[in-house]
């Protein structure tokens, strides 16, 4: 698997072979403390996005400005974030040529990328100002968009170790 | 001021614009991904059990 022209499976074994694969594959109980913070950071992910984007809809937190929520919120998505790139990066060197191989984390790869981008460049910029501006439309249709992107994070997550 | 103040609602039209078009792209790609996955998991339960 490669995009274009670019074949990424050199860099899947340089991965598997370097200092963090070989750590990951010899020590099972690094690999554990390791895949325990990513799978806490990845509640602590769906939890920021279950209420920011819930709040957005006017489901939960109803009496607490959506602003406030929303601005609380991110601050523990980003380091949720670091947490499960760091974790992420470390268990995959461990386990990078069955990765490569495997299309669910490719999908999941695709949908963090869309993830990121869609909430550092659309998301965030949208909900800086006062939400009473934003046509109450697009702040659900980005609610919705939001609980997609990172339901299919997670499910994609998931299905790796199932496949 | 006034000119400030509509600077700042055309950014926030930009802004809303994208948000929702691509929401909606996000949402109408999410789905149909879906729906294949589990067409795909529906065909192997019915290969495996009828």
């Amino acid at each position: 698997m490669g995009w274009g022209a670019v074949d990424l499976l050199p860099f899947f074994e340089w991965m598997e072979t370097n200092l963090l694969g070989q750590i990951g594959k010899s020590y099972g109980g690094v690999y554990a403390v390791g895949q325990s913070l990513h799978l806490m950071s990845l509640a602590m992910i769906g939890g920021t996005v279950l209420v920011t984007d819930l709040r957005l809809l006017n489901v939960v937190l109803r009496d607490v400005p959506s602003e406030v929520v929303v601005d609380n919120a991110h601050k523990w998505f980003k380091l949720a974030l670091t947490i499960i790139l760091a974790t992420g990066i470390f268990m995959a060197s461990a386990v990078a040529i069955r990765m490569y191989h495997n299309p669910f984390f490719w999908a999941k790869m695709f949908s963090l990328f869309v993830g990121i981008v869609f909430v550092f460049a659309i998301k965030r910029p949208l909900l800086r100002g006062k939400h009473s501006d934003i046509s109450p439309l697009v702040l659900r249709t980005v609610a919705v968009a939001s609980l997609m992107l990172w339901f299919t994070v997670a499910a994609t997550g998931r299905w790796i170790g199932f496949s | 001021m006034q000119n400030q103040i509509k600077f700042r609602k055309a950014k926030l039209g930009k802004l809303e614009f994208t948000a929702f078009y691509s929401s909606i792209i996000i949402i109408v790609v999410g789905a149909i991904y879906w729906i294949i996955q589990i067409n795909g998991v529906l065909e192997m339960l019915e290969m495996a059990y009828g």
